[in-house]
């Protein structure tokens, strides 16, 4: 078997105006994890792309083994030991493990696809690595860990002897993402070296050998794992000196605002995904919802926002019963919403910055006299909020020309600036850098302190774990654990995520248990 | 040094002006480019052709106002949907029952007033005509989900029979003889002054044009405009904001059918004085044309309907002058709508979009920032 040493020399690939990557270097050694980390946009997937071959740099060279290589396209990179697996896998669910990894190259006996020896090979190959993959399970009935080691799985079948992967730990469960760890020192061993993409600096700093941190198209730092820490990557990665815990005083509940009464709903395939939610939100509390993206939370989030039909329960907002309520009543009654797909739902993207800001209210006097839209109003609104939330953008530019985590300020300007008895906020910190993520939990915790009752769901689990007075774990539709996040240790809430209920020996779910009666 | 940055601040703001008015001219080059060959390849003298086609923008002036008439307002017809992405395109239908509503009113209702104010009666029927007849197509949109792009077209058809079952029945004029079947004569009292003495133009050029202002304005300005540009961004954001979306799309639907009814109602007034049993101009489908030119811009409109109106008038021309056939200038209407669409159809599968003029453009940009 041959091992692979890969070198980027000088890698530059711009479009447009940006330049994605900025004459970066970078080796990686045979038998080696290495992780790049850098903030959003700070050229990690652009890097990788080159790397498959999926994008063409405009300058620099790639040489495998000492050999100057020009990479034309993806199937060129997997004949040469390079493989990826996607931050969403390609995968087809209905068809079983060892079809899904033969599927482009299986092996034939006359013509037919030779299935005894496809299964041979997916289970020789899963025991060496230690995939724990049978090749007989059906793809769409496996747990999301599993999937993503098919994909693995089938990049190795390919011959890859470099693994590329792209945020492989996002959709993961802590346990999962610890045992994705295990199998890339496993490869390792074998003289196999993996690539990978994160931004959790935790689990970077548990598995890999190499560090290489990004920050806007360049390279800002390199580090061996042993040699450094998560306080010196994230400096390196912003740029400065990064909290990463915020400061937060006890809670003062008060009053109970939302009641949720055995909501269920639908997801848009027409698969009931909330089943029987119950919960009371109270005024200066943070309630959490902890759990793997996909049980459910989204579709929570989006009924009691009015977004969603309801199939059944109740909900009430300051004792008005609100459930079938639209968007706007439930605005008016002192409701708001950060949506989790900001661009997809929080914006109007071809729109002044000064639109969007006034979106949700343009409806108030103060915005409209006589159905004419007051642009002086509109305008001096969006110049408070630029300055109050520090917005980089003018007050007449489309929200497309901001960045990303300018637009989502421009969401939370708007959201917060009604002065909300309750907020809905999804996922506040996806796709936002790690200097804007300190800022926006500072205003989460600000914003229960002035007396709102917070909602937040978010896949990851320190967010909710560090900002949430009253956590819940969302399992399958369901609320399976109610738990204090003082008190909890995250791999109890692992286990609840992954849908198993710790022992009932365990002392910390037995406190939660009671809290929740 | 701040000298300099505005300079190069303002090289850079007429450059992208540049870009935008390269963009919007591309389309109708193209068109012109394609009709070009079309032409010489059925053996047509081009030159003569085209002289004699834009030469009317000179020597037809009126004509070309006559025709701007209508083409702007159902070019604003469709720049009020198509700015909320709701897609109208029966503005011809619209356009006829306005027509019909307007004739009625003329021949019917408005004697009973004195002229001045018969003729608004007249124009308030054609515009609550062309109104009505977008609402069914607005309702199976929200109430049913059927695509308007579908109903709107299929109710030209039904329009066109019933203009034409109600003029040569019901509403038959008395000296209406053979293949040119009409109602009577509206009341010359009622016909709308011409700009100038024996010429086609009327005071309906004047509506046409502050009807394009007013819209500007609304558009710009009013709360419905507002919620149709972020409607027509973004319909999720719409309706997370609060914003009734049902209403906003019947809202649209009615403006958009009033102001092709409105071009009806000032064809009978202006030009026809007269309900035909049949007049298919295509003034709808040229609207369309107008408008993406202008970028669904309402002032833009007023240029791209003159635009139009010259070649429309030029085609009646052209038709005498060089026996080429007057349905060049729908062909080339036809190729710009395609031109646009493509290009629209690229953005949404996120391509690069092929540009001809505007690549230039952006090279010599390039070189002046390098």
């Amino acid at each position: 078997m041959t091992t692979l040493r890969v070198e980027m020399h000088q890698i530059t690939k711009r479009y447009g105006d940006l330049t994605a990557n900025d004459g970066i270097d970078l080796v990686v050694e045979p038998g080696t994890v290495h992780a790049i980390v850098g903030e959003n946009g700070a050229g990690k997937s652009t890097l990788m792309n080159v790397l498959y071959g999926m994008v063409r740099p405009d300058l620099g060279s790639i040489d495998i083994n000492g050999e100057r290589v020009d990479l034309t396209g993806p199937h060129d990179a997997i004949r040469r030991g390079i493989g990826m697996v996607h931050q969403h896998f390609m995968l087809v669910p209905s068809l079983s493990v060892a079809e899904n990894v033969i599927i482009g190259s299986a092996p034939t006996r006359g013509g037919l696809i030779n299935r005894r020896q496809a299964r041979e090979i997916v289970r020789r190959v899963s025991d060496e690595y230690g995939l724990q993959i049978d090749p007989d399970d059906r793809v769409g009935e496996l747990p999301v860990g599993s999937q993503q080691r098919v994909e693995i799985l089938k990049a190795l079948y390919r011959g890859a002897e470099l693994l590329i992967l792209d945020e492989p730990t996002a959709v993961l469960t802590p346990q999962e993402a610890v045992e994705l760890g295990r199998v890339m020192r496993q490869l390792t061993e074998s003289g196999k070296s993996a690539l990978f993409i994160s931004h959790k600096l935790k689990e970077v700093m548990a598995v890999s050998d190499e560090i290489t941190v990004m920050r806007r198209g360049r390279v800002t730092g390199r580090f061996s794992a042993g040699e450094t820490d998560e306080r010196a990557l994230a400096r390196t990665m912003v740029g400065r000196e990064v909290m990463t815990t915020v400061a937060k005083a006890p809670a003062e509940s008060g009053a109970t605002v939302l009641e949720v009464r055995d909501l269920a709903a639908n997801d848009d395939r027409g698969h009931q995904a909330v089943r029987g939610v119950s919960l009371s939100l109270c005024a200066g509390t943070i309630t959490g919802i902890a759990g793997v993206e996909g049980n459910g939370q989204t579709e929570l989030i989006e009924c009691l926002a009015g977004l969603r039909p309801t199939l059944s329960g109740e909900v009430r907002l300051s004792g008005v019963e609100i459930t079938g309520a639209s968007p706007r009543r439930r605005r008016t009654l002192g409701m708001s919403h950060i949506p989790e797909d900001r661009l997809k739902r929080g914006l109007a993207p071809n729109r002044s910055v000064a639109e969007n800001l006034v979106a949700t209210t343009y409806r108030s006097a103060s915005f409209t006299r006589f159905g004419v839209i007051r642009r002086a109003e509109v305008r001096s609104n969006a110049e408070e909020a630029i300055g109050r939330f520090g917005i980089a953008g003018r007050h007449d530019q489309p929200v497309a020309a901001l960045s990303g985590g300018n637009m989502q300020k421009v969401v939370v300007a708007r959201e917060l600036a009604q002065d909300p008895d309750v907020v809905l906020i999804a996922q506040p910190t996806r796709g936002v850098d790690i200097g804007a993520i300190e800022n926006i939990h500072r205003e989460i915790v600000a914003l229960r302190d002035r007396g709102a009752a917070v909602l937040l769901v978010s896949a990851e689990l320190d967010e909710v774990m560090q900002l949430a007075d009253d956590l819940y774990v969302m399992y399958e539709g369901r609320l399976v654990a109610q738990l204090d996040p003082t008190a909890v240790h995250e791999n109890e809430i692992g286990m609840h995520m992954a849908g198993v209920t710790p022992g009932r020996s365990n002392a910390e779910s037995m406190t939660g248990g009671d809290r929740a009666r | 040094m701040r000298v300099d940055i505005s300079m190069q601040r303002m090289r850079t703001a007429a450059t992208a002006g540049l870009r935008v008015i390269v963009r919007q001219l591309e389309p109708l080059l193209l068109a012109f480019l394609i009709v070009a060959v079309v032409l010489l390849v059925s053996g047509y003298d081009v030159p003569a052709v085209f002289k004699s086609l834009l030469g009317s923008f000179v020597t037809d002036f009126y004509g070309m106002l006559r025709w701007a008439t209508p083409m702007i307002l159902t070019g604003l017809a469709t720049a009020v949907a198509f700015r909320a992405r709701v897609w109208n395109i029966g503005m011809d239908g619209q356009l006829l029952i306005g027509a019909l509503a307007g004739g009625a009113f003329a021949l019917y209702v408005a004697p009973l007033f004195s002229p001045n104010l018969g003729v608004l009666v007249v124009l308030i029927a054609s515009l609550t005509g062309g109104a009505l007849w977008a609402l069914p197509a607005a309702i199976l949109r929200v109430r049913w989900g059927v695509p308007e792009i579908i109903t709107t077209i299929l109710l030209i058809e039904i329009a066109s029979l019933l203009v034409s079952w109600l003029v040569l029945g019901p509403m038959k004029g008395q000296g209406a003889l053979g293949a040119s079947m009409s109602t009577d004569q509206v009341d010359q009292s009622m016909w709308l002054r011409p700009l100038k003495w024996q010429e086609p133009a009327t005071v309906g050029f004047y509506i046409s044009v502050a009807v394009a202002i007013f819209i500007g304005w609304y558009l710009m300005r009013s709360r419905h405009g507002f919620e149709i540009s972020i409607f027509g961004d973004n319909r999720q954001f719409a309706s997370y904001a609060g914003m009734n979306n049902p209403w906003i799309v019947v809202r649209t639907m009615l403006i958009s059918g009033a102001l092709a009814g409105l071009a009806g109602g000032l064809e009978v007034l202006g030009s026809m004085h007269r309900l035909p049993s049949e007049f298919a101009a295509n003034l709808g489908f040229q609207g369309i044309a107008v408008s993406l030119v202008a970028g669904n811009n309402p002032f833009g409109i007023i240029l791209g309907g003159v635009f139009f109106g010259g070649l429309k008038a030029g085609g009646t021309t052209l038709q005498l002058q060089t026996e080429t056939p007057r349905d060049v200038v729908d062909i080339i209407s036809a190729i710009v709508i395609l031109v646009i669409t493509a290009r629209v159809g690229y953005q949404f599968l996120g391509r690069r979009q092929p540009r001809l003029l505007s690549r230039f453009v952006r090279s010599v940009q390039e070189k002046e920032g390098a």
